[in-house]
């Protein structure tokens, strides 16, 4: 029996189609290759977290095809969380860390990578490296890298201040970072002539400054004691408290107290509180202890329009030099990670990606650590 | 203003256990602003408790 040629050319027509389709049906259907998953550990330097980062994580998911797990923890309980996750072998690839929580971690059987020649990839790009880098570096190694920092500045509440006498030229020259009449002498006078009965009932309604007394927060004590030149440790990390600069800040301390120049109470004041003395009007200084970014910038205006307060610089301190604090966010690798390289990558674009650094000004109020980078609206205000 | 600020920026004393020093140094200044302590004797007690606590 003869076949046809075009029967034949049939067949082979089928058997092509048959075999491509069985080729093809199976790649359609087949999942696509897993991406690589970040575990990232946040904690609530924002409302929201999750969903306000959700721009920025997308970019880096898309730069890099992977897919990235954020997971907010509290502040209370980071360390311990990370320490048990670390404990049962779980850990996240990231963390955000803070100064005072990344060595818990670092000191954890050595959980945290040392990420040294990630930070010497970019140190001749930090600003003031020394200050920035130096503040987060423990027994000689980087456990984290510093991706955002900010500082505390002074206010004046300039409408006391002129009721008290002073004039434009004297409340503008306390925001010139060079004038040397800017001191701790001038400060107290400030602090004597602005406490004061202003509607003449003879009770005092403005007071020189506030201190949070019953609070618990690291920097208010620290800064009077780091005016007077103090440290609260040696270079080898002991206690160094029995000293004339600590004795320096608490017999400031007690006296602004006795003269009468804090609002009465100011032993058990939580620190809302004092930062609320400034905000309405009833302080004239505000010394540092919430003059950061957002504070200054935005909420004093946005919660009392009235409020008239210029933004100062610290006065020089006893040790002859102004002095603030300095606080740094950082992101901390832990060695538990299977993706260490892509960990890397999310501290490289938190560094330098444009859209990142407008964030960390625009929505968390703290400055990007390089030097050249993108400006958001922090840096024009 | 922020920025220049940094020439004066003192970073957080790095230390493990400044979380437990933190809450004592707080509380003995507590102590010098309601007059229990002076400040000298505030500095002692300061340096007593932190020892105790870093050896702790």
């Amino acid at each position: 029996m003869s076949v046809s040629p075009k029967l034949i050319g049939i067949i082979i027509v089928v058997l092509v189609i048959g075999v491509a389709v069985g080729y093809l049906i199976p790649s359609l259907t087949a999942p696509p290759p897993e991406k690589p998953v970040l575990r990232v550990w946040l904690m609530p330097f924002i409302d929201e977290p999750e969903k306000v980062l959700a721009p920025i994580v997308e970019k880096f998911e898309e730069k890099y095809d992977c897919v990235v797990e954020l997971t907010t923890v509290s502040y209370a309980e980071a360390v311990s969380k990370i320490q048990a996750a670390i404990a049962a072998g779980e850990a996240p690839d990231v963390v955000y860390q803070t100064q005072g929580r990344f060595i818990p971690i670092a000191e954890f059987g050595e959980a945290a990578l040392v990420v040294d020649d990630l930070v010497e990839e970019f140190r001749d790009q930090f600003l003031y490296p020394d200050i920035l880098l130096e503040s987060v570096k423990w027994k000689g190694h980087f456990y984290g890298v510093p991706f955002n920092f900010w500082t505390y500045l002074w206010a004046v509440n300039v409408d006391i201040l002129k009721e008290a006498g002073y004039s434009d030229e004297f409340i503008n020259s306390l925001a010139d970072y060079d004038n040397p009449n800017w001191n701790w002498d001038t400060l107290h006078e400030i602090l004597q002539r602005c406490t004061m009965d202003r509607d003449g009932d003879g009770e005092i309604d403005t007071w020189g400054m506030a201190y949070p007394g019953g609070e618990n927060w690291l920097h208010p004590f620290l800064l009077w004691l780091w005016l007077c030149g103090g440290e609260p440790f040696t270079e080898n990390y002991e206690p160094n408290f029995n000293t004339p600069e600590v004795v320096c800040a608490l017999s400031w301390l007690k006296q602004v107290m006795e003269e009468g120049l804090m609002p009465p109470g100011s032993e058990n004041l939580k620190a809302g509180e004092a930062i609320d003395y400034f905000k309405t009007g009833k302080v004239a200084v505000l010394w540092g202890s919430g003059g950061w970014p957002s504070n200054l910038c935005e909420t004093f205006k946005r919660d009392n329009p009235d409020l008239n307060y210029k933004v100062i610089y610290p006065p020089l301190g006893k040790a002859g030099r102004r002095d603030t604090y300095l606080g740094v966010a950082l992101w901390q690798i832990l060695k538990q990670s299977k993706n260490i390289e892509l960990a890397k990558n999310w501290i490289r674009f938190w560094l330098t990606d444009p859209d990142a650094q407008k964030f960390q000004e625009d929505y968390l109020y703290f400055f990007p650590v390089l030097e050249n980078a993108a400006k958001g609206k922090l840096s024009e205000t | 203003m922020y920025i220049k600020s940094l020439e004066a920026a003192h970073g957080e004393p790095i230390h493990p256990k400044m979380a437990e020093i933190k809450l004592m140094y707080n509380t003995i200044t507590q102590r010098v602003l309601l007059g229990e302590l002076t400040p000298e004797e505030a500095a002692e007690e300061m340096q007593r408790e932190a020892e105790e606590i870093v050896s702790g």
